[in-house]
C-alpha cells in the first residue's frame, strides 16, 4: 500500500492552525477594544485640552495644565480623601457583616434556605430605587427611623441625617454597606462551604478553641476568595457613585463629595471636559496602581 | 420539470409584486415630514396636553408628522452630548434653565430671521425676549411660563387666629406669622409644625431675599460692555442675613430643609410638617389632587424695596443639526402663541405668554395670584454664567444657613462663581 503523499501546508493554513485562538478571539477583543480602549484613549487626548462645551470653538492643547490644575483644587484634595473613607469603610463594613452573616449561613439551622435568600434582597433592589426610599427614612421631618429612634428615647429630636455635613457621610456610608454586603456573604459563603469539615473536627480533638479555629483554618482556607472579593469591592466602590449622587450629589458643602461625583460635575454640570477628562484619568491611575500593588502582594504571600 | 419551472417562476413574480408594493406603499406612507421633539419632565398633565396639542397641530398641517419623545430632566446632558454629536431631534418643546449653556455649546438654531417673519411675534409678552438672548442672538420662542409663588396650610393658620384667606403681604408680616406657626403641636418636645421650609438644595430660593431687599439687583449686569454680577451691594448682603436668621435666630426653618429640593419640600408641605412655602405654580393641579388638603396660594410677599417673582419661561428651541426647520419652525410657533400654547395652558396650569391668551384667562379666580404677580415678575436668569448654579451657588447658602461663612460672604461667593463662568465663556467671544 503506498501511503497518499499529503499536500505541504500553505504558510496561511499552517498560521491558522497554529494561531486558531487568535482568529476566534479577534471579534470579540476588536469590539473590547472599542468600546474600552478608544474611550480611554479620547479620555487622555481631551485630558491634554481645554475643551469646554460652553466655548466648544476654542479648543487648545493645553499638555498637563488640567493636571496641575487637579494637584491644586482644593475640592479635588476633599474628594480624593472622602473617596478613601467612603470606600474603606463600606468594604471594611461589608466584609464584616458579610463575613459574620456568612459564618451564619454555612451552619446547619432551621430556614437557613430562607435566611439565604432574604439576604439577597438589598442586593437585587436596584440601587435608584434603594436610595430613594434610604432619603424618606432617613428623612429629618417624616422619617421612618427618625421616628423609631425618637419612640426608643434615643433621640430628643429629629435629626436631618442628610442635612448635616457630620452625618451625610456616615448615612451614605450605611446604606452603601446595606447594598452591598449581600455580595460580600454569598461569595464568602460558597468559599466557606469548600472547607472541609474533617479539618474542624481534627482541630477539635486536638483541642483548638472556636476562635483558634476560626483565625487558623477558616481565614486561611478562604484567602483567596477575601482577596479577590475584597480588592473587586474596593473599586467597584470606589467608583460607585449612585447612592450619593441621588441621596445628596456630593453636599452638603461637598461634605459626600468624591472623586467619581466631583468628575461628572465637572463634566455634565460645568461642561469642563478637559478638565474632567484629567480627574477620571488620575482615578484610572489611582486604582490600577492599587490594584497592581494589592496584587503583587497577594502573589507574594502566595510564595512564601 | 417545465411545469415546476414555470410554477416557480410565477411564485416569484407574486412575491416581487408583492415586495414591489410594500416598498412603494411605505415610501408613500413616509412622504409626511416627521419631526421630532423633545418633551422634559412629563408629568400626567404635560403629557396629556402636548398629546391633544400633537393632534391638532396635525390636523392643521397634515403634512408633517410630530413625534414627541418624553424624556426625565436629567436626560438633558444627554441630549446636549447627542446634539453636539449632531444625532439630536429636531427640537425641544420646554428647555428651562439651559437655555444659555446650549447657545454657548453652538447647538441651537438662532431664530432672529425666523422671528422677523413672524406675523405674531408682538403677541409676545415683552418680558419673555431678554430671557432667551444670548450673544446677540435669539434662541428660543416661549413654550410657557410658570412663577414662584407663596403657598400656605390654611388649616395652620387657622388653628393659631390667622385668616385663612390671606398670605402675609410684606416681610414683617412673612416672619411674625413664620415664628408663630413654627410650634409643638402635640407636646412631645419636636415641632410638627414649621413656618416656612425653602428648598436649601436649590439655587435659586435665597436670590429672591436679595433680589426683593435691593429694586436695583440682577444677576447680571452689563457695566460698561463687561457683564458681571449685578447684586454685590450691601442692601443685598442684608437680605441675604434676613433669609439666613430665619433658620438661625427665629428657628422657623427645619434642619432638613438645608439640604432639600422641592420635591421633598412639597412632600413636607401635603404632609402638614411645613406650614409655608414657595414654589411653582404648576403644583396647583398636584395640590388640587390631594383629598382633604386645605391649602392656599397667593402672590409672593413684599421684601424691603420690592416684591420679587420670576416669569419663568420654558422656551420651545430648535436644533442647528435640524433636517427639518421649517417644518419644526411652524411647530414652535404653533407652541408658543396660538392653538399649542392654549392646549398645553390648559392641561398643565402653566400660563402661557401669549398676551391674547392670557387676556382670554385674566379673569379666572384660581389664576389671580399669578395675574397680581406680574407687576413684579421678572425674567428668569438663564444665561450661561449661571448654567452652574445648580452645583456652585447651594454650597455658599448651606455655609451661610450652618453658621460656616457670614450671609455677606455667600453672597460674595456666589459672585465669584458668575464670574468665573462669564470670564470663561466670554473669553474668546
Amino acid at each position: 500500500m503506498i501511503p497518499y503523499a499529503t499536500k505541504p501546508e500553505s504558510n496561511v493554513s499552517r498560521f491558522l492552525h497554529r494561531r486558531l485562538y487568535l482568529v476566534l478571539l479577534a471579534p470579540a477583543l476588536l469590539i473590547l477594544g472599542f468600546v474600552n480602549v478608544w474611550p480611554i484613549v479620547w479620555s487622555l487626548y481631551l485630558s491634554l485640552t481645554n475643551r469646554n462645551l460652553l466655548n466648544p470653538m476654542f479648543v487648545n492643547f493645553t499638555g498637563l495644565k488640567n493636571y496641575f490644575e487637579a494637584l491644586k483644587d482644593p475640592l479635588f484634595w476633599l474628594a480624593a480623601k472622602q473617596s478613601l473613607i467612603y470606600t474603606v469603610s463600606v468594604v471594611a463594613l461589608q466584609f464584616l457583616i458579610g463575613l459574620t452573616l456568612a459564618l451564619a449561613l454555612n451552619r446547619k439551622l432551621p430556614g437557613r434556605g430562607a435566611f439565604r435568600a432574604l439576604v439577597l434582597i438589598p442586593w437585587v433592589i436596584p440601587s435608584a430605587i434603594a436610595a430613594l426610599s434610604w432619603i424618606w427614612m432617613l428623612d429629618g421631618l417624616v422619617g421612618v427611623v427618625n421616628d423609631v429612634l425618637h419612640k426608643l428615647g434615643l433621640i430628643s429630636k429629629f435629626i436631618p441625617f442628610l442635612s448635616q455635613p457630620h452625618t451625610a457621610m456616615l448615612s451614605v456610608i450605611l446604606v452603601t454597606v446595606w447594598k452591598g454586603f449581600p455580595f460580600m456573604a454569598v461569595m464568602l459563603l460558597a468559599a466557606l462551604q469548600t472547607v472541609s469539615q474533617d479539618i474542624y473536627e481534627a482541630a477539635e480533638v486536638d483541642g483548638a478553641s472556636s476562635i483558634g479555629r476560626f483565625f487558623f483554618i477558616t481565614l486561611p482556607s478562604i484567602r483567596h476568595t477575601v482577596y479577590i472579593t475584597i480588592i473587586l469591592a474596593l473599586v467597584w466602590t470606589f467608583n460607585f457613585m449612585d447612592a450619593i449622587w441621588i441621596m445628596t450629589k456630593g453636599g452638603p458643602i461637598h461634605s459626600t463629595e468624591i472623586l467619581v461625583t466631583y468628575t461628572y460635575k465637572m463634566a455634565f454640570q460645568s461642561f469642563e471636559f478637559g478638565y474632567s477628562s484629567a480627574l477620571s484619568v488620575i482615578i484610572l491611575i489611582m486604582l490600577a496602581v492599587f490594584a497592581y500593588l494589592y496584587l503583587r502582594t497577594f502573589e507574594r504571600e502566595e510564595l512564601e | 420539470m417545465i411545469l415546476k419551472k414555470s410554477a416557480g417562476i410565477k411564485v416569484g413574480v407574486w412575491l416581487l409584486a408583492v415586495f414591489l408594493v410594500m416598498t412603494l406603499s411605505s415610501f408613500v406612507a413616509t412622504a409626511k415630514e416627521k419631526i421630532t421633539f423633545v418633551q422634559f419632565g412629563p408629568t400626567p398633565e404635560r403629557r396629556a396636553g402636548i398629546e391633544k396639542a400633537v393632534a391638532r397641530f396635525e390636523e392643521l398641517y397634515p403634512d408633517i408628522e410630530v413625534v414627541i419623545r418624553n424624556e426625565p430632566w436629567s436626560a438633558g446632558s444627554s441630549i446636549l452630548t447627542a446634539a453636539i454629536t449632531g444625532n439630536a431631534p429636531d427640537g425641544v418643546i420646554n428647555i428651562g434653565g439651559w437655555m444659555g449653556s446650549w447657545a454657548a455649546s453652538g447647538v441651537l438654531e438662532p431664530l432672529d430671521e425666523y422671528i422677523a417673519k413672524w406675523d405674531d411675534a408682538d403677541q409676545i409678552w415683552d418680558v419673555y425676549w431678554p430671557s432667551s438672548n444670548y450673544f446677540g442672538k435669539q434662541w428660543g420662542l416661549p413654550a410657557y411660563y410658570n412663577t414662584m409663588v407663596m403657598f400656605w396650610n390654611k388649616d395652620h393658620f387657622q388653628d393659631i387666629g390667622l385668616d385663612p384667606e390671606k398670605a402675609p403681604t410684606d416681610y414683617v408680616q412673612f416672619r411674625e406669622y413664620a415664628i408663630k406657626l413654627t410650634r409643638d403641636v402635640n407636646g412631645d418636645g419636636i415641632n410638627d409644625h414649621w413656618g416656612f421650609g425653602p428648598a436649601g438644595k436649590r439655587w435659586d430660593i435665597p436670590t429672591f431675599f436679595w433680589m426683593m431687599w435691593d429694586k436695583e439687583a440682577d444677576y447680571v449686569k452689563n457695566v460698561n460692555g463687561k457683564l458681571q454680577p449685578g447684586f454685590l451691594s450691601e442692601k443685598v448682603y442684608e437680605g441675604m442675613e434676613w433669609y439666613v436668621n430665619l433658620y438661625r435666630k427665629d428657628h422657623v426653618i427645619p434642619d432638613s430643609a438645608i439640604s432639600q429640593d422641592f420635591t421633598d419640600i412639597r412632600t413636607a408641605f401635603v404632609g402638614g410638617k411645613l406650614s409655608m412655602t414657595m414654589y411653582y405654580n404648576f403644583n396647583v393641579p398636584y395640590f388640587n389632587s390631594i383629598e382633604d388638603f386645605n391649602y392656599g396660594y397667593g402672590a409672593m410677599f413684599k421684601g424691603k424695596e420690592r416684591a420679587y417673582t420670576w416669569a419663568g419661561p420654558y422656551h420651545v428651541i430648535m436644533f442647528k443639526a435640524s433636517k427639518h426647520k421649517e417644518a419644526a419652525w411652524e411647530f414652535m410657533k404653533f407652541m408658543s402663541a396660538g392653538e399649542g400654547a392654549d392646549i398645553m395652558s390648559e392641561a398643565t396650569f402653566f400660563l402661557p405668554f401669549d398676551k391674547r391668551l392670557l387676556d382670554a384667562r385674566k379673569d379666572r379666580p384660581e389664576l389671580q395670584p399669578f395675574f397680581e404677580s406680574m407687576p413684579f415678575s421678572y425674567p428668569q436668569p438663564m444665561g450661561p454664567e449661571v448654567g452652574n448654579s445648580d452645583t456652585a451657588w447651594p454650597p455658599y447658602y448651606q455655609q451661610a444657613l450652618l453658621g460656616q461663612i457670614s450671609a455677606k460672604e455667600a453672597v460674595q461667593g456666589v459672585g465669584k462663581e458668575i464670574q468665573k463662568q462669564i470670564d470663561k465663556i466670554y473669553a474668546n467671544r
